[in-house]
């Protein structure tokens, strides 16, 4: 008797509950046996009015390092079509269900870029399937379709490797802008900054590279250059900088955090240093309709290496080589703050916008056009850089004058 | 002991029943993005809020400890104060719907896509259900469950997005670049009501509160603790994603923690998100379906436990009914519930009241 | 002649009395009925064989009935019964009674009566005297530093182990016969001016009420002392170790010793009890708070593991890590079944496993072992039936669901892990949030007694305790 009230009343919350349960009709599910990732997106353009979209498709067994059997780790699929929003059409030549959520990398061809982003960033903002971080690249001089059609060895696919070669170069040396949507986002969306994103080309034959052959040969058939920076007009591309301009872009808005220079000291010599903690302070003030921008970059030092004669075993050493270094690095930004201006005329390093956050009120003339200030901009930097050791030598080996 | 007074509530879950219930929503949705400065909004909001709070505290005085329906009935008379109390519960019904809306949005765009609205819905009523029908003791139980829960989470949230150097301080910047005035407009027009004006809700409760000057204390101390999340996660929001995106995103927050990524392996933390929403729109509908539940059983001469299932599905399926589209249903919760539904109720009505107690019955006789 | 007639009647009395045994206990073998002689009367001494032992009968009863002369002594103010009590069987637990009504019922609690032929009184003594194992170390509840006794089945021995660690005058022991069958000896224990008197009178009131029909473990009265309704989360807790519930009777709770079960129960039990462990007591207060917060996370794991797994795989992608997705879409690549037939499968072969190796003659563990580990594991994978991600999941929710320290605990929470898998597979997380909210909300909702069992004041003293 004790037990039969309970159980009644079990019964009832379980029919109550299992009512739910065949009504779900599990429409969401999807099996990861049965579906496939989308790891890259490549969007070239036809000549005519069409998109052609290349997608990299993952073989899941055989991207992973133990379980490989010989085949590609990715296959590439193109679709042609007015929008990237077709995506679910790929079943049109692909037998499994499509998961778009892990997709690494987005390369626009420069001729697309030419026209305006604005149209294909949408559709991977919007959905939750995409992520901001997402990395976004131009490709330079070669259809974007092609960057994706090189194997590599280890079973690496080129999205992957494109993406981890990218971020490597922005954190070691500092010769590619973060290049994420929401780079774009924040480009489009905050006042006084206009995009730059990073700009990637290939070299080789694609013919060879795009076999899994290629994979055994030791010189690469083929290989994934980053080149620099695009730089952008609103969400059309202007032009392209180098990886040199792209560093110290990347300096200005404070965004590089190690890198290498070699700096020239005395009688055409030159000393390598390895930066450390780099850190910039930004300063613009409006004097009248010419912005005043002062930059002041500070950061840590290492010696990697010294030819000319320079005594670092004293401290007049170091003075020597860190006046150096801050002359030449203050040219240098100098120099490619004036390139930009005269040859773009689009304010890529944030002034604008570091004159919005700081100085609104000195901002708002200019707020229909900054980029038209900018061009007039005054620009004044200085650089303390901190020589802090020699590594593991002092000077230069050489044999002590008798 | 603790059984004696079981239908008392101990200050602890006082606290974090109102904590949980103002965060709610609103620490999802955020502030209205009418001013870039949303967290100045967030912050000056706790002046009037407070106000608002102490009004509620006189009501609770004039009840004597009875609480808000009984309270209708004595100052406008028996019919009157039956509709009004009718009135009231309605209210609540709807307030409990338009948060399992709120909810449902969330989930429909983060979790699911293809699964009908129904279904979740449905589940939810029912959760909601169950935990009014435990009584106030075990929903204030439940909160304190719930409250850690959401603040655990919501600073996991902003410690991860600090360690994916997200966060950027620049971002708060420029400072008041419209005007205080707006920021003054914005959180007497819509910060106010929504979330702290619901308050109003806990007077139904006020038998279970214990005496006034301590709830009045507690109010205080859960408002404070509550606007200093919201201004939290408003600054988080800004700091995350800059002043002017998130302008352009349906749930701030989630947009935010879309942010994270650490080492490429943390990341995509939406689920946290979620989860924060679902527990604080759960505890939020079960107040207000209890406190619904509590006046139409005055109303009419019902059981009040027969009552909680039928309401919850009602609140459910109202939820679904009441607005066409995402658009409709903000609109709807920005204009015309503040001035039709949250003003008149939350603010009108129970000044009336007060006053109307006072002139009725003159010091002496209360 | 009043005499006489005395003497008339108890002869017959013993000749009816021996009768009435014999048709009650339906010669039943055991039954001893010896003829006897003391200080010159004619008597009769009747007990269960089967509930003493013939040696302490010899020693401390017949003996010095018999040896000593009982014919000379003065009858002035005691009748001969209340002689014997007080003279010769002093220290033993006796009584005299003139109805032999309840004779038999006495027989079998362990007394052995007296009658004498002169005597209008039976004298009944306590002589039980039983085989009982010896205190060992528990065995479900074990400890790496503390105390290694355990209950036994034996409801003396269990009274004792908790009396001589309360030596507290008090402490109190009220006894309850339950099971209309059985007569089971029911100890209800407290310590007076902690327990909560009204909570003691609801547990009298509930023991009283008890219409079980027999009773041989604790288990059985569970159900009893738990409040109406179900609960997922057991309300009665139980323990084989005396400090475990010496500990919670001195932190007002009540404790039910029942006779035959090595498991004493604690009402009420609140959640917190059964993530505590009596060697938290015993260590570095800091790692046992880590061993505790380490039994929440087990408990969370057993819970909703493999239910987050199968939704989170088969609903929200976007949500693993892009290395970790391949790497388990890898593995699921060729794998029959979907994710949640997998792990049904999965976790009803280690329910069976666990059956079989709880059940089976411990002769044959190591086979089970064998067929359980390389059959179903092993093979399973290799044959590509289920995959390696799917056996790390299940195997950490039912590891997980071990840590908890009252394995009643562990098995009950099991099931609802069931619920929850059945909820992910349909609604996804959210139905895993969902069916999470559903436990909370039940947890929030269960008092025993008035006393919630999450959050309540217990625990709060308990903690300071602790500290």
């Amino acid at each position: 008797m004790l037990r039969f009230i309970p159980l009644i009343q079990l019964l009832r919350t379980l029919l109550l509950a299992g009512m739910c349960v065949p009504l779900a009709g599990c429409w969401d599910m999807i099996e990861v046996s049965r579906s496939t990732l989308i790891t890259g997106l490549a969007i070239d353009k036809d000549g005519k009015k069409n998109d052609i979209v290349t997608f990299e498709v993952l073989n899941t067994s055989e991207a992973q390092p133990h379980n490989q059997s010989g085949g590609a780790p990715t296959t590439l699929y193109t679709s042609e079509g007015d929008s990237v929003a077709d995506l679910e059409r790929l079943n049109e030549k692909l037998e499994r269900q499509i998961v778009t959520s892990h997709n690494q990398i987005i390369l626009i061809d420069e001729d697309i870029a030419r026209e305006g982003l604005s149209q294909y960033i949408d559709i991977l903002q919007r959905s939750r399937y995409v992520r901001e971080d997402v990395t976004l690249l131009i490709t330079h001089d070669v259809p974007a379709s092609r960057l994706l059609k090189v194997v590599y060895p280890g079973n690496m696919y080129a999205s992957l490797k494109i993406r981890s070669q990218v971020e490597n170069y922005h954190e070691r040396w500092g010769g590619v802008p973060i290049s994420q949507l929401f780079n774009y986002t924040q480009a489009t969306l905050t006042e006084g900054n206009s995009l730059i994103l990073g700009a990637i080309t290939a070299t080789g034959d694609p013919q060879v590279s795009q076999n899994m052959d290629s994979v055994k040969s030791l010189v690469p058939k083929s290989t994934i250059l980053i080149t620099g920076s695009a730089v952008f007009r609103e969400d059309k591309l202007i032009g392209f900088i180098g990886a040199n301009d792209t560093r110290y872009v990347n300096m200005i808005r404070n965004q590089l955090s190690n890198t290498s220079f070699a700096v020239p000291i005395a009688d055409g010599k030159s000393a390598a240093i390895r930066y450390k903690h780099w850190d910039t302070e930004l300063s613009v003030v409006m004097n009248g309709d010419v912005p005043h921008v002062k930059i002041h970059l500070s950061g840590e030092g290492q010696i990697a290496s010294i030819l000319g004669d320079v005594p670092l075993d004293e401290v007049t050493g170091f003075q020597q080589v860190e006046q150096a270094a801050d002359r030449y690095l203050a040219d240098q930004v100098q120099a490619t703050v004036n390139k930009i201006q005269t040859k773009f005329g689009v304010d890529v390093f944030g002034f604008g916008q570091h004159l919005y956050r700081h100085h609104y009120r000195q901002y708002l003339p200019f707020k229909k056009d900054w980029n038209s200030a900018f061009v007039r901009a005054k620009v004044d930097v200085t650089a303390s850089v901190r020589i802090t050791n020699s590594d593991l030598k002092t000077s230069r080996l050489k044999k002590e004058p008798s | 002991m603790e059984a004696l007074n079981a239908s008392k509530l101990s200050p602890i879950h006082i606290y974090t029943i109102q904590l949980v219930f103002l965060l709610g929503t609103s620490i999802i949705f955020g502030t209205p993005k009418s001013v870039p400065d949303t967290w100045l909004i967030d912050l000056i909001s706790l002046l009037p809020a407070a106000l608002l709070c102490c009004l509620y505290a006189g009501l609770v005085d004039a009840s004597h400890e009875q609480g808000l329906y009984p309270l209708l009935e004595k100052a406008w008379g028996r019919y009157a104060g039956k509709l009004l109390t009718l009135c009231y519960a309605l209210y609540f019904l709807y307030i409990a719907s338009r948060n399992i809306r709120d909810m449902t949005e969330l989930v429909m765009t983060t979790l699911l896509r293809f699964t009908p609205n129904g279904l979740p819905v449905v589940m939810f009523a029912l959760l909601v259900a169950y935990a009014a029908a435990g009584g106030l003791p075990a929903i204030g139980r439940l909160s304190v469950m719930i409250a850690a829960l959401v603040i655990l989470f919501f600073l996991t949230l902003a410690w991860m997005l600090y360690f994916s150097q997200s966060i950027d301080f620049e971002r708060l910047l420029p400072f008041l670049s419209q005007g205080f005035g707006k920021v003054l407009q914005a959180s007497a027009s819509q910060s106010i009501w929504v979330p702290y004006g619901e308050l109003i809700v806990f007077l139904v409760f006020v038998p279970h509160l214990g005496a006034k000057r301590e709830y009045r204390r507690i109010s205080l101390i859960s408002l404070v603790s509550a606007c200093a999340i919201l201004t939290m996660s408003d600054i988080l929001q800004t700091t995350t994603l800059g002043m002017e995106n998130i302008k352009f995103s349906v749930f701030a927050l989630l947009d935010a923690a879309r942010m994270i990524d650490i080492f490429h392996f943390i990341t995509r933390m939406d689920a946290l998100v979620a989860l924060i929403i679902i527990f604080g729109v759960l505890l939020k509908c079960a107040i207000f379906l209890y406190a619904a539940v509590k006046g139409a059983s005055r109303v009419f001469p019902t059981q009040a436990k027969h009552l909680h299932l039928s309401f919850a599905l009602l609140a459910g399926a109202f939820s679904m009914m009441v607005s066409h589209n995402g658009a409709e249903h903000v609109a709807e919760g920005l204009k015309y519930v503040i001035y039709g539904l949250h003003i008149p109720l939350q603010f009108l009505l129970p000044l009336g009241t007060l006053l109307l107690i006072w002139i009725r019955y003159p010091k002496g006789e209360r | 002649m009043e005499k006489s007639n005395a003497s008339h009647s108890a002869a017959s009395k013993i000749a009816r009395m021996k009768e009435s045994l014999e048709l009650q206990f339906g010669h039943s073998d055991d039954l001893a009925l010896y003829p006897l002689r003391v200080a010159g009367q004619e008597g009769l001494l009747c007990f269960l064989t089967t509930m003493t032992r013939s040696t302490s009968m010899m020693d401390n009863v017949v003996k010095p009935l018999v040896i000593q002369d009982l014919s000379g002594i003065s009858r002035e103010e005691d009748d001969l019964m209340t002689h014997i009590r007080k003279h010769v069987l002093a220290g033993l637990t006796t009584q005299l009674t003139d109805r032999s009504e309840g004779l038999a019922q006495k027989l079998g609690l362990g007394f052995a009566a007296i009658v004498l032929e002169g005597e209008p009184n039976l004298l009944l003594i306590d002589v039980k005297d039983l085989e009982v194992r010896a205190v060992s170390e528990p065995t479900t509840q074990n400890v790496v530093r503390g105390p290694k006794e355990g209950f036994t089945e034996s409801a003396t021995t269990n009274m004792s182990l908790i009396r001589r660690r309360i030596i507290n005058d008090k402490l109190r022991f009220e006894k309850y016969e339950l099971g209309e069958q059985t007569r089971t000896e029911v100890y209800l224990t407290y310590v007076e001016g902690e327990a909560d008197e009204r909570m003691l009178d609801a547990v009298r009131q509930r023991l009283n009420a008890c219409s079980l029909v027999s009773l041989f473990d604790s288990g059985s009265l569970e159900s009893l002392l738990s409040p109406e309704g179900i609960q997922l989360f057991p309300t009665v807790y139980n323990s084989e170790r005396p400090d475990a519930i010496c500990s919670l009777l001195l932190d007002q709770r009540i404790g039910v010793i029942v006779s035959g079960s090595p498991f004493v129960l604690i009402t009420p039990a609140l959640l917190h009890d059964f993530f505590q462990s009596p060697e938290d007591r015993y260590q570095w207060f800091v790692l046992s708070h880590f061993v505790r917060t380490i039994r929440y996370i087990a408990f969370f794991f057993s819970i909703c593991m493999p239910a987050l797994y199968v939704a989170i795989t088969s609903y929200h992608q976007e949500l693993i890590p892009t290395m970790l997705l391949t790497s388990i879409a890898a593995q699921r690549e060729g794998i029959p079944f979907p994710a949640v037939i997998e792990i049904f499968l999965m976790e009803l072969s280690f329910e069976l496993l666990r059956e079989a190796s709880t059940r089976m003659p411990r002769i044959v563990g190591p086979s089970i072992a064998i067929a359980g580990a390389l059959v179903l594991g092993e093979a399973a994978v290799q044959a590509g039936i289920v995959s390696n991600i799917n056996v790390i999941v299940v195997s950490l929710a039912a590891i997980s669901s071990y840590v908890a320290p009252i394995y009643s605990f562990a098995s009950n929470i099991r099931l609802s892990r069931y619920a929850l898998i059945v909820f992910g597979a349909c609604l996804g997380l959210y139905g895993v949030i969902a069916g999470c909210a559903f436990l909370m909300i039940h947890l929030s909702r269960i008092e025993t007694y008035g006393i919630p069992y999450v959050f309540s004041r217990y625990q709060r003293a308990r903690n300071k305790t602790t500290c």
